[in-house]
């Protein structure tokens, strides 16, 4: 007998509370009857639907609240699908593209290209060299193939999240209320446990589409580009704003003659998380059907094979490192506002 | 003939959320401590009136929280008024649209500022280029005119530079050069030389006076400095708290202090070295010479060399002339008398 | 006076001991505790017997199969392992043959079901996919994709092989590597919400295929020869055999088998057929009910079926509910 049985037939509602359904017993209740008792609680539990429940039939069980998300979800699905496929059909495309380049390119091309891309944006030779041993090293213990997938994934997701996420930075910057609103949204998206999001997506999305884990990749590693993009622009000393004024500038001019080239370092820190929250959703995307080195780690978990999953992590880290130097130097080299020494 | 440029008549600012309504509180005589006791809003300017006359240096002086930054940038609309009129040739600039200011701004008044404000990412040559390339002249025709000043104020070779690489001076030169370089009519220059060393200042201020008397463009140059300001002057204007407290000739303002403030604020200065013969010579009235003079003095001639020509004998008398035309006559002891700095009197004080 | 005391102390404490050595008769149990639907049921059924009965200290482990395997030989816990499906447990024999683990049933006694399927509506409307031939003459009514098992499992190996074997490759059906159960199980729904066609592996009892009903894609029988070699990702003559009849067991530690008698005999009684555990699974899915729930449910409806399964004692603890 707890308080709320009381409670309900002190307010005369112990008819009505009385529904149709048929009551599903629960486990502990069971216990109790083998015991050849009532079962026992505690008198005032919290007051939750379930607790409720128990005293009046009518009341809603929290399941119940749980399966109205899902049918609300599934009710809007074929709107929501009519809308966001087209939008997002370029992703798969650019992803599968993507990926057959990587990986058809015969590695005596790919890997020299790779360490010349890296040359051109760093123009540092310790840099260069270390893509090219950290490469060959994965292809010599046969991860040259899930590298270069995992690499295919991480390019498109990381392009993407900069072709979208820096004009969003710049018009974040310019209104406060903009700011203000997506702030929020922002904190979600990098907050939110992934598995949280991966659910509705994978309703949404065929599971055969290289657009699903593309998705759940660029919502999360958007974030930073944006946030720093706004910071960035945000924090160019109001000295330069001023003299772009003073001599007529209009807001085109001063986006891209002063407050890009200056807010650049802090785009280009932004940038270089961007590709770092990629790496990270590997092993995540992999669930949801990614191909690459988060592939190997899962098998390994799986199958608790250590030495697979220890190998593939490493892979992983490798990946990571050879990204952020590279990043980092293509940074310093394009920073003309610091002196050079 | 001197024409009046640009003409600010009536101007209030009040910084807050509620300056519009406020306004009529400072109208009737609200000062600064209560507004922002009441309200917590600053009053920055306080029924301006000026009239900067075309190709003159108009120095706009004060001290700290006078309002003269608030007021430069309000030429230019940087900072908008609440209350008041800026003409510029007769057209009122407060009623333009976002984009004829800024075309106003592209063609009729450059800026040099107090920390230099170049594009650190840019070279010099581009930095001094920038005022034509935002107007859109093309890239080569920009860097012709770019070195032609980069050149006139002495920074040749350093077109390919970039501003940490270079000096305090040097970099002050480049905001010059870029003021020049966009060919405007009028130029503000907020504490331009605030931030140099006493002897590049010096320099520099040389430079900027042979620029004018080349190229005569109206200039308005803010500074706290009383000597800066008694050297560029044509014309002086001082702010207190927000209201202009007297304007005019410097000399005449050295002559006829109307405020005790500005006893204080000239007294320290070298009155020698500083006033002119015609501050203090007496104008030819009735046509007649002195019979006895001991010479002729130029009208522009300081105290100081009049004090070395005469010996410091006070009973000499002058004929002061402007060009080849007598103008006056000058009295030694009306010389010595003008060396003691003048009091407020019931005849000039300023009636607030 | 202070003898009588003491004798009267020791006594008591003799007393205490004894009845506390009464209560430590079936003691602490560990369970382990897998996340597909079936184990909860088994697991939950077993916890509940053995408390109610037994006044054993039930714990469980969420565990799934293999670090459930590699745990028990390591260090002994936990000490029930509810449902081991041995097709997918390559570690299984070689433990089975050290002596670390123990045996006791066959815990779905007929045995686990797995292979290839095609939705029943899919079948009702082109009855031809029935076979193995029947999808390779026609790939593009299966969606010319196969949804195969996630990396690391051993179905993903023998599924490949098979499609090879099949024709089904040259047929130009997609072989597609889902990255978890959870999706290749969350593809079998979306295609059942839009009657659009699938084809993949799964497997039998399961919550899955009680609430989407689908039918076995005929194949050539088990022959274990061939099987062998299917298992191998780089078996060169990959060949057309079923999947055996999966081996679903309830295992003992060696030290828990020794220890506990009475609760060693409970498990090796305990099992369930295919139709009590997928009529039960299907009771959760239309209520939308707990695992939890569910045991109950079972408890209440199979009443003959596992008091057959206690001794005399539990019998005693449990006739209210035997009624």
């Amino acid at each position: 007998m707890t308080l709320y049985d009381k409670l309900f037939s002190f307010l005369g509602l112990s008819d009505w509370c009385k529904s149709e359904n048929k009551a599903i017993i629960s486990l502990k209740d069971l216990s109790a009857q083998a015991a050849g008792k009532e079962a026992s609680g505690p008198f005032f539990p919290i007051p939750s639907l379930d607790n409720l429940n128990e005293s009046c039939s009518r009341v809603i069980k929290s399941r119940d609240v749980t399966n109205g998300i899902e049918e609300g979800f599934l009710a809007a699905k074929p709107a929501l699908k009519t809308v966001l496929d087209p939008i997002t059909q370029p992703l798969s495309w650019m992803l599968d593209g993507a990926l057959w380049v990587f990986e058809s390119t015969p590695w005596f091309i790919m890997v020299p290209i790779l360490v010349a891309i890296s040359w051109y944006a760093s123009h540092s030779r310790p840099v260069s060299i270390f893509v090219a041993i950290s490469i060959m090293l994965l292809a010599f213990v046969d991860h040259y193939d899930e590298t270069m997938q995992t690499l295919s994934i991480v390019f498109v997701c990381t392009t993407i999240s900069v072709v979208f996420g820096v004009p969003i930075g710049i018009a974040m910057s310019n209104s406060d209320r903009l700011q203000r609103s997506l702030l929020p949204l922002l904190d979600l998206l990098q907050t939110l446990p992934t598995f949280v999001y991966l659910i509705p997506l994978i309703f949404l999305f065929s599971v055969t589409e290289s657009k699903l884990y593309g998705i759940a990749i660029i919502l999360y590693a958007i974030v930073p580009v944006i946030r720093l993009t706004d910071l960035g622009i945000r924090l160019v000393d109001y000295e330069f704003i001023e003299a772009a004024n003073a001599f007529g500038m209009n807001d085109r001019q001063k986006l891209i003659r002063v407050k890009l080239p200056l807010a650049l370092p802090n785009i280009m820190a932004g940038v270089n998380q961007t590709i770092m929250m990629s790496l990270a959703m590997v092993v995540i995307a992999s669930l949801v059907s990614a191909p690459g080195l988060g592939v190997n780690v899962l098998r390994g978990i799986r199958n608790l094979e250590l030495g697979v999953g220890i190998i593939a992590g490493i892979g992983i880290v490798l990946l990571a490192v050879i990204l952020d130097r590279v990043s980092k130097a293509a940074l310093k080299r394009i920073d003309k506002t610091r002196p050079k020494d | 003939m001197t024409q009046t440029m640009v003409s600010l008549r009536g101007i209030y600012k009040i910084f807050g959320p509620n300056d519009k309504e406020l306004l009529h509180h400072v109208q009737n005589g609200m000062g600064k401590e209560e507004l922002m006791e009441k309200y917590k809003h600053i009053l920055a300017l306080n029924n301006i009136n000026i009239d900067i006359q075309a190709e003159k240096i108009t120095v706009v002086m004060g001290l700290s929280g006078s309002g003269k930054s608030t007021l430069i940038r309000h030429l230019n609309r940087l900072i908008e008024p609440t209350e008041g009129e800026i003409c510029l040739l007769g057209e009122d600039l407060t009623v333009l649209s976002e984009v004829d200011i800024r075309k106003t701004r592209q063609e009729m008044m450059s800026m040099v500022f107090q920390k230099f404000a170049l594009l650190p990412h840019e070279t010099v040559l581009k930095n001094v280029g920038m005022p034509l390339s935002v107007r859109g002249m093309d890239e080569a025709d920009c860097d012709k005119e770019a070195s032609k000043w980069i050149d006139r104020v002495g920074l040749k070779g350093y077109e390919d530079s970039y501003p940490w690489q270079l000096s305090g001076g040097m970099q002050q030169r480049v905001g010059v050069a870029r003021a020049l370089t966009a060919n405007t009519p009028i130029m503000l220059m907020d504490e331009a030389f605030s931030a140099l060393d006493p002897l590049i200042r010096t320099d520099i201020q040389d430079l900027l006076l042979e620029l004018q008397k080349e190229l005569q463009k109206t200039i308005i140059f803010i500074t706290h400095d009383l000597d800066e300001a008694l050297k560029l002057a044509d014309y002086l204007v001082i702010l207190k708290d927000g209201y202009v407290v007297q304007q005019g000739e410097p000399q005449h303002i050295l002559m006829n202090p109307n405020d005790p403030y500005i006893e204080d604020f000239v007294s320290d200065i070298n009155r020698a070295r500083v006033l002119r013969v015609r501050s203090i010579m007496a104008p030819l009235g009735d046509g007649k010479l002195p019979l006895d003079a001991h010479g002729e003095v130029d009208v522009n001639d300081t105290l100081e060399s009049m004090i070395l020509r005469s010996g410091g004998d006070t009973s000499h008398t002058y004929v002061v002339k402007d060009g080849g035309k007598t103008v006056g006559t000058l009295d030694m002891n009306e010389l010595v008398r003008a060396l003691v700095p003048r009091v407020a009197s019931e005849t000039t004080t300023r009636q607030s | 006076m202070l003898n009588l005391k003491l004798k009267l102390g020791c006594l008591i404490a003799a007393g205490m001991i004894a009845s506390t050595a009464h209560a430590e008769e079936c003691g602490e149990v560990s369970l382990m505790k897998a996340d597909w639907g079936s184990a909860q049921i088994v697991t939950a059924v077993s916890k509940f017997l053995m408390e109610e009965g037994y006044g054993c200290e039930v714990t469980t482990v969420p565990l799934s199969t293999n670090p459930a395997l590699v745990s028990v030989s390591e260090t002994g816990e936990p000490d029930i392992l509810t449902e081991i499906w041995t097709n997918g447990a390559p570690a299984y024999k070689g433990l089975l043959e050290s002596g670390a683990i123990i045996q006791v049933t066959e815990v779905l006694s007929d045995g686990g079901v797995e292979g290839f399927f095609v939705p029943n509506y899919l079948l009702e409307k082109h009855p031809e996919l029935a076979t193995i031939e029947g999808i390779a003459a026609n790939p593009e009514l299966v969606g010319n994709r196969f949804h195969n098992c996630p990396e690391g499992w051993t179905c993903l190996n023998v599924s490949t092989n098979l499609l090879k074997a099949g024709g089904l490759i040259d047929a130009g059906i997609d072989n597609f590597v889902h990255g978890s159960g959870e999706t290749l199980a969350a593809s079998i729904a979306a295609a059942h919400e839009n009657k659009e066609p699938w084809f993949g592996f799964y497997w039998a009892p399961t919550s899955v295929l009680g609430k989407y009903p689908m039918t076995l894609v005929e194949m050539a029988p088990h022959d274990p020869e061939k099987h062998t070699c299917n298992i191998t990702a780089d078996c060169a003559t990959p060949s057309m055999s079923a999947f055996p009849r999966s081996v679903v067991v309830t295992v003992l530690s060696k030290e828990f088998m020794a220890k506990n008698s009475e609760i060693s005999n409970l498990m090796t009684n305990l099992s369930f057929t295919n139709s009590q555990m997928g009529e039960t699974l299907a009771w959760v899915e239309d209520n939308n009910a707990s695992y939890d729930e569910g045991a109950v449910y079972f408890l209440t409806t199979y009443k003959d079926v596992w008091g057959s399964w206690l001794n005399e004692a539990a019998r005693e603890n449990l006739s209210s509910l035997l009624q």
